[in-house]
């Protein structure tokens, strides 16, 4: 695998950046200070030339009024000293900067006096030519052939020193004045100082050579010359004067005017702001060129000026340069930040494969499970040390050789096939999944193992890595495992016991079959177990099953209940449960496992027999008290007996013979009462021994009423108590003996307890039952009584028996004439209110 | 002459027990159920109370309770044709000072004199 690095230059490309970026931001803002100063400067030559302009044409205007003196003095053939001074009257008005207009003309030695007398005309009394000694002073000019006087000055007043001042005794002048006359142009000197002026301040002198117009003789004109028209100039004025219209735009730089025409003597004559800190690398400097001279305008800044033209673009520029510089330098340094990490994520997992390829080959070494490897022909190309173990070969042995020598048959045989098979569709057998087999050790023997494949390219070569698992141990444990389970399937089977497992964390309930078996539900199309258990349940058991469950749960341990459920049919059926809780380290039962057993055979046996026992205990009570009571009721009437036997026995006695009549009429009643009671006795032992036998016959039903109502009719007729038949006329099948017993006895029970009103015996025929009806309108009997009264010696009054007659065995003997004959007996009764009973005669 | 009161309500055996005890020289009272023995006993100055333990009304053994608990001391003997020791036992317990089985023998008189002598 190729990694890519980054080198060390990379690394920092963000400090490059920085640097880079910076320095363009710096470059940018010197390039911006620099457009800004151009800007400036640029305004700056702008104002230099307007002042150059105005400067230019103050000295035209200048220049023109000497040209206008010229022209005047040309145009006249004489100016007089009062035209001069009209005529440079308005011009010396409108132009303070001038000091003087001069006339000075050109006077020969011979003509001195001439003009001397003619200024003394003009009123200039003391008027001389003058020039000025070695100290300053004016004294009468020396004698030489030309002079140049001043002749007329303007205004007179200011220059009167100046008044006769030979011009050509100063070199100088002298020489302005000569170039004057020689180029016929314009002269200008360099800044003087007057002599008529004390203040020092400078002037300069404009000169221009003045003609006047002569005609020669031959009508031909011709101009002659005859001086100079001389303006002097206040240097100051006139410039400041010049720069009064620009006065406002200049005012921040300081201007200075140099004559640099001479230039071993450069002379400042201007200079504006003289006490304002300037910036010398500010100046932009120009030159006139007017007349003879050569003026430099030098303009310097000053701050104020600088201030002006100011901007803030050069630090906006900086400030813009350096934050994006330092977003795109932390940006990239981000960048590389990241890649960096990228990079030793790849290194680390470069480290990492590594050590795993030598944590994989330790796996390999150490596994438990055999590794072996084999390419797409078969040949082992790896056999791990436990495959060593595990087929008894060393590796030497296997390497290079076909897989199929671990194999026993069939394996051996369909290994080619499969690997072909393979290797020609794709089909995976084993490939991804285990696959239980069986290996082949060099000791011939074999053993199961699981084989799981994984198919795999190294170096472009298909590698199948198997892994091989022992199942020899697994095996055998789950063959042990198989059998037990086998037996304890066997077992529960054997015992119809159901198994339940009870995941109690998870609320998940597992029956095995017989659980279902045991409930009848379908395990197939089945719901919850938990659910079928509940519905299942009896209403009246669920709730204390459920806290039986929550007890042993809880910590109970043992589960151990019985319930009812009803199967899908609804039949009920009892259910024996028991489980045990199985509880984790932290006291909390987890788990449920337990058996249910269908015990409903033995809860009906045990029912049955507790029933059969009740039955038998109250057999055993009733024959007691039957005996007891029989015992009581045959010792009654012998007791009579044996108790006037000793009386007859003794011959002493002195009774009277209707006493003794009267004594055996008592033993006679208690004997026939004896005996009545005996004949019940053997009738009831006979019916419960079951030796009863029934003869039955043909029988018309009403004469049988009339011939029993018949053997009543003593009885009643002395009661006084009516005997009734309501019956139809049938024929029915009857054990006649028994008939007549059931009805005597119940007429007879009527008639004892009836003591006024009548006794109907009815009877009448339905398809399979005779019914037979005795009513009276006796005492009746209470409610209470109603359920005893076929038990064996029962009557209503205990104390009657004698009274009333009877065993006490009658009813109860009915009814089980009754019952002989498949009927049934029921009684209707109230106290006061008769009774009826009503029994059936099965057909 | 000594006063017997014999409460019975079989009449054919009170007649009996009454005849054999008059021909033994002894005045005898005849009462038929419990209550009748209770009112008489109290109400008489009797030497015996022969009491049937079946009766009518009150039996005997509720009877004989009643007079105990009413402060009778006097001599009561219970007859009793039940043949269950339970019963004279339970005859005993509710005050009897003693018990004759029916049917009583030829010896009843000389039995009943014995208890009243012994008294």
């Amino acid at each position: 695998m190729k990694t890519k690095v980054i080198s060390k230059n990379n690394r920092n490309a963000h400090w490059m950046v920085l640097l880079f970026g910076l320095l363009i931001s710096y470059l940018a803002y010197q390039l911006t200070i620099e457009l800004e100063n151009r800007t400036i400067k640029v305004e700056q030559y702008d104002i230099t030339d307007q002042a150059i302009d105005a400067l230019n044409k103050e000295l035209a205007i200048s220049e023109s009024i000497i040209s206008s003196i010229r022209s005047f003095f040309l145009a006249s053939k004489h100016v007089s000293r009062n035209e001069f001074k009209l005529f440079t009257e308005a011009k010396l008005k409108s132009n303070p900067s001038i000091q003087a207009l001069e006339w000075i003309p050109s006077v020969s030695h011979e003509l001195r006096e001439d003009y001397r007398l003619q200024a003394v005309r003009d009123g200039l009394l003391t008027y001389g030519i003058t020039e000025q000694n070695a100290r300053g002073e004016l004294m009468p000019a020396k004698n030489r052939a030309e002079y140049f006087p001043v002749y007329y000055v303007e205004p007179l007043q200011d220059n009167k020193t100046a008044i006769g001042f030979d011009l050509a005794s100063n070199t100088k002048r002298l020489a302005t004045l000569k170039q004057a006359k020689l180029s016929q142009q314009n002269q200008v000197t360099a800044s003087i100082s007057l002599i008529q002026d004390n203040s020092q301040q400078k002037v300069f002198l404009m000169v221009q050579p003045t003609y006047s117009l002569a005609t020669t003789q031959s009508d031909k004109q011709k101009l002659s010359f005859t001086g100079f028209a001389v303006g002097v100039f206040k240097v100051n004025v006139l410039i400041t004067s010049a720069m009064e219209p620009i006065k406002s735009l200049i005012e921040p730089l300081q201007i200075q005017v140099t004559d640099i025409t001479d230039s071993q003597n450069i002379d400042l004559l201007y200079s504006s702001q003289v006490d304002t800190l300037t910036r010398s690398e500010w100046s932009v400097t120009r030159d006139i060129h007017f007349s003879n001279r050569v003026w430099r305008i030098t303009s310097t800044a000053t701050d104020a000026f600088l201030d002006q033209y100011a901007s803030n673009m050069h630090w906006l520029v900086l400030l813009t340069g350096c934050v994006l510089t330092l977003l795109l330098s932390s940006y990239i340094r981000t960048l590389i930040r990241r890649e960096l990490l990228v990079q030793n994520l790849v290194a680390q997992r470069a480290q990492e494969l590594q050590s795993s390829e030598s944590m994989s080959r330790a796996i390999i070494d150490n596994a438990v499970d055999s590794v072996i490897t084999i390419d797409d022909l078969g040949s082992i190309s790896l056999f791990s040390p436990a495959a060593e173990k595990l087929f008894g070969y060393h590796s030497e042995e296997v390497l290079g050789k076909n897989i199929k020598m671990l194999m026993p048959e069939p394996y051996q045989s369909e290994h080619d096939g499969y690997l072909q098979h393979h290797k020609q569709t794709g089909e995976k057998r084993i490939i991804g999944i285990g696959r239980e087999v069986r290996g082949l050790r060099k000791d011939g023997s074999t053993f199961p193992m699981n084989l799981s494949v994984g198919k795999t390219q190294v170096n472009n070569k298909i590698l199948y890595v198997g892994t091989v698992t022992d199942l020899t141990e697994l095996k055998n444990n789950e063959r042990k495992l198989q059998d037990y389970n086998d037996r304890l399937d066997i077992a529960t089977r054997a015992g119809r016991i159901g198994v339940w497992d009870y995941d109690i964390l998870n609320h998940v309930l597992v029956w095995d079959d017989l659980m279902y078996e045991i409930y009848h539900i379908d395990r197939e199309r089945s719901l919850d177990p938990f659910d079928i258990w509940h519905n299942a349940m009896h209403d009246d058991d669920t709730a204390r099953v459920e806290t039986e469950l929550m007890t042993a749960i809880k910590g109970g341990k043992y589960f151990d209940s019985e319930f009812r459920i009803n199967l899908p049919g609804g039949e009920e059926r009892h259910i024996q449960a028991s489980g045990v809780v199985l509880f984790n380290g932290k006291g909390l039962g987890e788990r449920m496992i337990g058996v249910n057993l269908d015990v409903t055979e033995r809860r009906i046996a045990e029912e049955n027999m507790r029933k059969a026992k009740l039955v038998a205990e109250q057999a055993n009570r009733q024959k007691s008290t039957f005996l007891n009571i029989m015992s009581h009721e045959l010792r009654t009437p012998l007791t009579v007996i044996l108790g006037y036997l000793p009386v007859l026995k003794n011959k002493d006695n002195t009774l009277p013979p209707e006493a003794i009549a009267q004594l055996a009429q008592d033993m006679d009643i208690s004997g026939q009462h004896l005996l009545e009671m005996i004949n019940d006795l053997l009738d009831i032992s006979k019916i419960e021994a079951g030796q009863m036998t029934i003869s039955l016959e043909e029988l018309h039903c009403q004469p049988l009423i009339t011939e029993i109502i018949r053997k009543f009719d003593y009885q009643a007729q002395q009661k006084g108590i009516e005997l009734l038949s309501e019956s139809d006329d049938f024929t029915f099948q009857v054990d006649l003996r028994h008939l007549k017993q059931i009805l005597i006895n119940l007429i007879g029970n009527a008639l004892k307890f009836t003591h006024q009103g009548s006794i109907t015996i009815s009877a009448k025929r339905d398809k399979n039952f005779v019914s037979f009806g005795i009513t009276d309108t006796g005492i009746g009997i209470a409610e209470s009584e109603l359920p005893f009264i076929f038990d064996t010696f029962r009557q209503v009054d205990e104390s009657s028996t004698r009274k009333v007659g009877g065993s006490g065995l009658g009813l109860a003997i009915t009814k089980r004439l009754v019952e002989l004959h498949g009927g049934t007996i029921e009684v209707d009764s109230a106290p006061g209110s008769g009774t009826t009973f009503t029994f059936t005669i099965k057909q | 002459m000594v006063h017997i009161l014999l409460a019975e309500d079989d009449e054919y055996i009170s007649r009996m027990i009454k005849l054999r005890l008059t021909l033994r020289g002894h005045k005898v009272d005849v009462v038929a159920n419990g209550q009748e023995a209770v009112d008489k006993t109290l109400a008489g100055n009797y030497a015996l109370i022969l009491m049937d333990m079946h009766m009518p009304v009150i039996d005997g053994h509720e009877a004989t309770r009643i007079l105990r608990d009413k402060g009778y001391t006097g001599l009561i003997v219970a007859v009793t044709a039940s043949v269950m020791s339970a019963d004279s036992e339970k005859a005993v317990k509710s005050g009897c000072n003693a018990y004759i089985a029916k049917p009583i023998g030829e010896d009843f008189e000389d039995k009943v004199e014995a208890l009243m002598n012994k008294a």
